[in-house]
C-alpha cells in the first residue's frame, strides 16, 4: 500500500495548520468606513444591501425611496429602512524592518503576524497593502494592493522576501507611507515603537485619514527584562550611537517603569484614536499571538 | 588638645598617584559594549535619574569616586597619621618596669599580677610607637637589667616585654635609674616612663638629670608573709629558732608549720593583721647540719606566694677554734674565760706547730701562709702596703674618733686612752691614700689611724697599729668587750653562734673544694655551673627565687641551701604614691601615659571595607531585574 506524500509546506513563516486556521478568521474593525467599493466587509452603518438591518428616525434629507410605507401607514411616521453595507476594507500592513527589530525574533514574528493578517485581509477580499519600512530617505518595500485568494502566494512571497536592517524610526515610516497610501480601513503597526519621535503626529495622520490603528508592540526578552550590570556602554542597533551608564543594575526598576509607561501611551494614543494596541513579547509565537491573544482582544475572530 | 598629625610627610608625594587614577579611568575606562535595539528606553531612563537624583553625577562615576577613596585611605594610611597624645612627642623613650616580688602581687578577682598589668600597658606603648620614636626597656629587681637598647622594633620589644618576669627580690630603684642615665649619655633623654607597684624606699638617692613619669600600678593589700627566719645558738647543741610573720593591710589567718629536713614537727594556726604580726619561737636539738623550713599557708587570699615560704640551714655545732700569739697574753687571759673556744697554740707549745685553717687569728706577726682564717686580728702591725703612708713616732697618740657601730667596736668606749705610740700619716699621706687601698679607718689617732679593717671575699682583717702593752687598752674596760666582739663576729662568720636564713639574691658563700666545678640545680629551672675558686669558696650562686638550691658535685649532692624573701617591705606591699629624690618628688601620674595614637590600621581598614563595599556593589544581583 502506498503512503501519501507528505503534504508540502505553502510557506516557511506559517505552518500549513496556522495557515488553515487563519484562512477562517477574519479581521474586526470598530471604525465605519465609507469606502465606495463594495467589499466583503459589513459596515456598522446602514448599507444598501437586500439584507435588513434596522429601522431609523426619517430626518430631513434623507432619500425617500427608503421610507418603509407599511410602518407610516401602521404608525403615521416615517421610518428609514437600513440595510447592512457590504463595503471593502482597506487594511494596511506597516512592518517595522529597521534594525532596531532584528533583535532576538522580533522581525520574524512581525513577519509571521503580518502575513497571518494579511492572509485574513485577503482571504475577506479585504484591500491589503503591506509596507516594510527599513532606511531612512529610502522607499519602503511595498506589496501593492491586492485582494482574494489569488494573491495569497503573492503575499506569501513578499512576506518571506522581506529583509531588515535599517535607520527608520516608526514616526517616520508612517509618515512615508501615508505619502502614498489611499484608502480607508485599518492600519496595522508592528514595531517595537522604540523611537525618539513623537507618535502622536502619524497615529493623528492614520486617524485623519480614516485608518483605524492597530499597534503591535513587539519586544525582544532582553528589553523586557535586560540583564545588565556594572558599568557599561550601550550601542544602538540603528545609529550606532553609545550611551554609558554606570551602576545598570540600580536602574533596571526605572527602567521596568519606563517601558511600561511607554506601553501605556502607546495604548492611550491609540485608544483615543478609536484604535487597540497589544505588546508582545518576541519570545510567544504567532500561534499564541493569532489564535489567543488577539481573540481574546477581540482584533479578529 | 588631641590633634592629628602625620608621621611619615615624605610619603606625600603619593598624592600624585591621584592624578593618573582619574586620567586613566576617563581616559582608559573599558566599558563592556552591549547592543541594543534602541537606546530609546534607556535615554529616558537616564534622564529622569538625573532629574530626580541630584547626586547621579557622582554616582554615574561611583567606581571612580570610590576607587579615589579607596588609594586615598591607604595614601593617608602610608602617611602614618596619628593623634597627639598630651605629652610632648619624646624620640627616645625609656621605660622602667619593676621585676621585683612584690610585682607578683595578684588580684583577688583575676588573678592578674601586678607585672601582667604593667606588660600590657607598656604593649599599649610599645603599639602605639610613631616612626622615629625609639623604646628602651629596663628592668630593676635587685639590680638593673637592660633588656632592649633603643630600638623601634617593635618585634624585639614585644619579645622583651613577653620574657620578662618577677624575681624574689626587692627593688633598687636608683640602679634602673642610673642605668637610664648612662643610657642617656648617648642619647636624649627627656622622660623616664617607670611603671612599678611602689614598693620601695621613699627616699631615693638620686639626682634627676630627667623627669620621671612614675606610672603606679594598682595596688593589693592582702598578703601574709614570713619576714624574719634565724636561730641563734644558746647551748652546746640547742639552737631558738626565730620567726615573724607579717601581714598587709588585711587580716589574714594561716596554718603555719616548721619543717626539719622535710618532716613537720611543729604547726600552728595564726591570724594575722597589720599591727598584730605574729612571732614563732622554738626551740631545737641540733647537732648536725640542718635544714629547717617555715611554711605558711594561708586561708584566705594572699597576694604574694614568695613570702610564704623560708629556709633557714644550721650548720653542725663545734668549739670555735683560734690562734692566739703566745706574746698576746691580754688577749689570752681574755679569751680563755669564754666558752666554747679552742685556743692554739696550746700553753708550752711550739706556735708554728698550730698551722692550718682556724676560725679567728689574733697574731702580733705579719700574715703569713702557715695558717689562715676569715677573721683575722693583728696587733701592733702596720700593713705591708701601707707601710709608705704610716710612720711610727715615739709619742704619746690620743684616740680622737672611733667607728662605734663596727662590730669590733660595738660598745667599746676608747675615749681618753693613753698610748705611748703614735702612728702617724707620713708626709703627703691622708685617709684618702689609705682608702685607696681599701682600708677603712676604724680609730682614728691625733696624727694617724689607730685601727684598720681591710675585707676581702676571703676574709676580714683587723690592723691594730700600736701595741696594747703600750697602751691603757688591756686595763679598760672596753678590752674584754673587743675581744668577745671579735670572738662574735668569729663565730658569727663561722656560722656557730646565729644562724639566719639566706635571702635571695646570691647563695652564701660555700666552702668546697678548690677549683672544682659544681652544678647549682634550682627552682624555676634554674640551672647552673659554679666554679669553686683557689680558696676552695663556692661564690656568687645565683638565687633569684624563693626555694631550695641543689649543689651537685659529679652527680652527687654536696649540699641543699634555701633562699627566702624575707622582706618586710615587700611583704607589707606597701605603696609609695611619691618618690623623693635628691631634689624634688615625683608624685605616682593620675592617668595611664598619654601615647600618641596611630591611625594607620583604621584607614587600612576602611580600605578593606571600601574594598569589600566596592566589590559587593558591583557584584551584587541586580534589583529589579525581574519585575514585569
Amino acid at each position: 500500500m502506498e503512503l501519501p506524500a507528505k503534504k508540502q509546506q505553502m510557506t516557511s513563516l506559517l505552518s500549513n495548520d496556522t495557515l488553515g486556521r487563519v484562512e477562517k478568521m477574519r479581521l474586526l474593525s470598530r471604525r465605519k468606513f465609507t469606502n465606495k467599493t463594495h467589499g466583503e466587509h459589513l459596515s456598522g452603518k446602514g448599507g444598501t444591501s437586500t439584507e435588513f438591518s434596522d429601522y431609523r428616525n426619517y430626518v430631513a434629507g434623507d432619500d425617500v425611496r427608503y421610507v418603509d410605507w407599511n410602518i407610516f401607514s401602521r404608525l403615521g411616521r416615517p421610518y428609514m429602512k437600513q440595510y447592512r453595507h457590504e463595503e471593502e476594507m482597506h487594511v494596511v500592513i506597516i512592518v517595522d524592518a529597521s534594525s532596531s527589530m532584528m533583535f532576538e525574533n522580533k522581525f520574524e514574528l512581525a513577519r509571521q503576524i503580518a502575513s497571518a493578517l494579511g492572509i485574513m485581509a485577503i482571504m475577506n477580499l479585504e484591500r491589503l497593502s503591506i509596507y516594510g519600512c527599513h532606511t531612512q530617505g529610502a522607499n519602503p518595500f511595498l506589496l501593492p494592493p491586492c485582494s482574494g485568494r489569488t494573491s495569497l502566494q503573492r503575499l506569501l512571497s513578499f512576506m518571506e522576501g522581506l529583509a531588515g536592517g535599517g535607520d527608520q524610526a516608526i514616526d517616520e515610516a508612517v509618515e512615508t507611507v501615508l505619502r502614498t497610501h489611499r484608502g480607508r480601513g485599518i492600519c496595522i503597526l508592528l514595531s517595537d515603537f522604540l523611537t525618539f519621535g513623537d507618535l502622536a503626529k502619524p497615529f493623528n495622520m492614520l486617524y485623519s485619514r480614516g485608518l483605524e490603528i492597530m499597534g503591535v508592540q513587539i519586544l525582544g526578552p532582553s528589553e523586557i527584562n535586560p540583564d545588565v550590570n556594572g558599568d557599561i556602554r550601550l550601542v544602538d542597533s540603528e545609529f550606532g550611537s553609545t550611551l554609558d551608564i554606570s551602576s545598570a543594575g540600580d536602574l533596571l526598576e526605572l527602567y521596568q517603569e519606563h517601558r511600561l509607561a511607554l506601553e501605556e501611551r502607546l495604548a492611550m494614543q491609540c485608544r483615543k484614536r478609536s484604535g487597540r494596541f497589544i505588546s508582545l513579547s518576541s519570545e510567544s509565537t504567532v500561534e499564541q499571538v493569532l489564535f489567543d491573544r488577539m481573540r481574546r482582544e477581540g482584533w479578529a475572530q | 588638645m588631641n590633634w592629628l598629625q602625620f608621621q611619615a610627610w615624605q610619603y606625600s608625594w603619593l598624592f600624585l598617584l591621584l592624578i593618573p587614577l582619574i586620567l586613566f579611568y576617563f581616559l582608559k575606562l573599558k566599558r563592556p559594549q552591549q547592543r541594543v535595539a534602541s537606546l530609546v528606553l534607556w535615554q529616558q531612563v537616564l534622564d529622569d535619574q538625573r532629574v530626580n537624583s541630584p547626586f547621579q553625577r557622582f554616582k554615574r562615576n561611583i567606581l571612580l569616586l570610590l576607587q579615589l577613596l579607596l588609594l586615598m585611605l591607604l595614601i593617608l594610611a602610608a602617611l602614618q597619621p596619628f593623634i597627639t597624645g598630651s605629652a610632648d612627642q619624646a624620640r627616645y623613650i625609656p621605660v622602667v618596669i619593676d621585676t621585683s616580688a612584690s610585682m607578683s602581687a595578684t588580684d583577688k578577682e583575676n588573678g592578674q599580677s601586678r607585672l601582667d598589668i604593667a606588660k600590657e600597658r607598656v604593649e599599649e606603648l610599645i603599639n602605639s610607637l610613631t616612626s622615629g620614636q625609639r623604646m628602651a626597656i629596663v628592668s630593676i629587681d635587685a639590680t638593673a637589667r637592660r633588656l632592649t637598647d633603643f630600638t623601634d622594633d617593635k618585634r624585639m620589644l614585644r619579645n622583651a616585654l613577653a620574657n620578662l618576669e618577677t624575681v624574689d627580690m626587692p627593688s633598687q630603684l636608683e640602679d634602673g635609674l642610673r642605668m637610664v642615665q648612662a643610657m642617656s649619655r648617648t642619647v636624649p633623654v627627656e622622660e623616664v616612663i617607670l611603671y612599678s607597684d611602689g614598693n620601695f624606699p621613699e627616699q631615693i638617692n638620686f639626682e634627676l638629670p630627667f623627669s620621671i613619669n612614675y606610672q603606679q600600678l594598682p595596688r593589693v593589700t592582702s598578703n601574709l608573709g614570713i619576714t624574719s627566719f634565724n636561730a641563734q645558738r644558746t647551748d652546746e647543741n640547742a639552737w631558738d629558732i626565730f620567726g615573724v610573720v607579717e601581714a598587709a593591710d588585711a587580716t589574714i589567718g594561716a596554718d603555719l608549720r616548721l619543717l626539719r629536713n622535710g618532716e613537720v614537727i611543729e604547726s600552728s594556726s595564726i591570724v594575722v593583721g597589720k599591727e598584730t604580726p605574729h612571732r614563732f619561737g622554738v626551740t631545737v636539738s641540733v647537732s648536725d647540719e640542718t635544714n629547717f623550713e617555715l611554711q605558711l599557708v594561708p586561708k584566705q587570699h594572699d597576694a604574694l606566694a614568695a613570702d610564704n615560704q623560708a629556709f633557714l640551714t644550721i650548720p653542725r655545732t663545734r668549739a670555735l677554734r683560734i690562734f692566739v700569739d703566745p706574746e698576746m697574753v691580754a688577749y689570752r687571759h681574755v679569751l680563755s674565760s669564754l666558752e666554747r673556744n679552742e685556743i692554739y697554740p696550746a700553753p708550752g707549745t711550739d706556735p708554728s706547730t698550730a698551722a692550718g685553717d682556724f676560725d679567728l687569728i689574733l697574731s702580733r706577726k705579719p700574715p703569713n701562709s702557715l695558717r689562715s682564717a676569715p677573721l683575722e686580728f693583728y696587733e701592733n702591725q702596720i700593713p705591708e702596703d701601707a707601710k709608705p703612708l704610716i710612720t711610727m713616732n715615739e709619742d704619746q697618740a690620743r684616740v680622737i674618733d672611733w667607728f662605734r657601730t663596727s662590730p669590733l667596736l660595738e660598745h667599746v668606749m676608747l675615749q681618753n686612752l693613753i698610748i705611748n705610740q703614735e702612728p702617724a700619716y707620713t708626709e703627703g699621706a691622708d685617709q684618702k691614700a689609705l682608702q685607696d687601698l681599701e682600708y677603712e679607718i676604724l680609730v682614728h689617732g691625733q696624727k694617724g689611724p689607730l685601727l684598720l679593717q681591710k675585707k676581702s671575699i676571703e676574709r676580714t682583717r683587723y690592723y691594730l697599729l700600736f701595741d696594747t702593752g703600750q697602751s691603757t687598752l688591756p686595763f679598760r674596760i672596753g678590752f674584754p668587750i673587743m675581744v668577745t666582739n671579735l670572738t662574735q663576729e668569729a663565730m658569727t662568720v663561722a656560722g656557730l653562734a646565729t644562724a639566719a636564713a639566706a635571702k635571695t639574691g646570691v647563695l652564701p658563700e660555700q666552702l668546697v673544694q678548690r677549683n672544682t666545678d659544681y652544678h647549682v640545680d634550682g627552682p624555676h629551672g634554674l640551672d647552673r655551673t659554679i666554679t669553686s675558686d683557689d680558696n676552695g669558696l663556692l661564690a656568687g650562686i645565683p638565687a633569684p627565687y624563693v626555694g631550695e638550691y641543689d649543689i651537685h658535685e659529679g652527680g652527687d649532692l654536696l649540699t641543699r641551701r634555701g633562699a627566702s624573701l624575707l622582706d618586710p617591705h615587700e611583704s607589707s606591699l606597701f605603696a609609695n604614691e611619691k618618690i623623693q629624690f635628691d631634689e624634688l618628688p615625683v608624685s605616682a601620674a593620675v592617668g595611664q601615659v598619654d601615647t600618641d595614637k596611630p591611625l594607620w590600621r583604621y584607614l587600612a581598614i576602611a580600605a578593606f571595607a571600601f574594598l569589600a563595599v566596592e566589590w559587593w556593589f558591583f557584584q551584587r544581583r541586580p534589583t529589579g531585574a525581574n519585575t514585569k
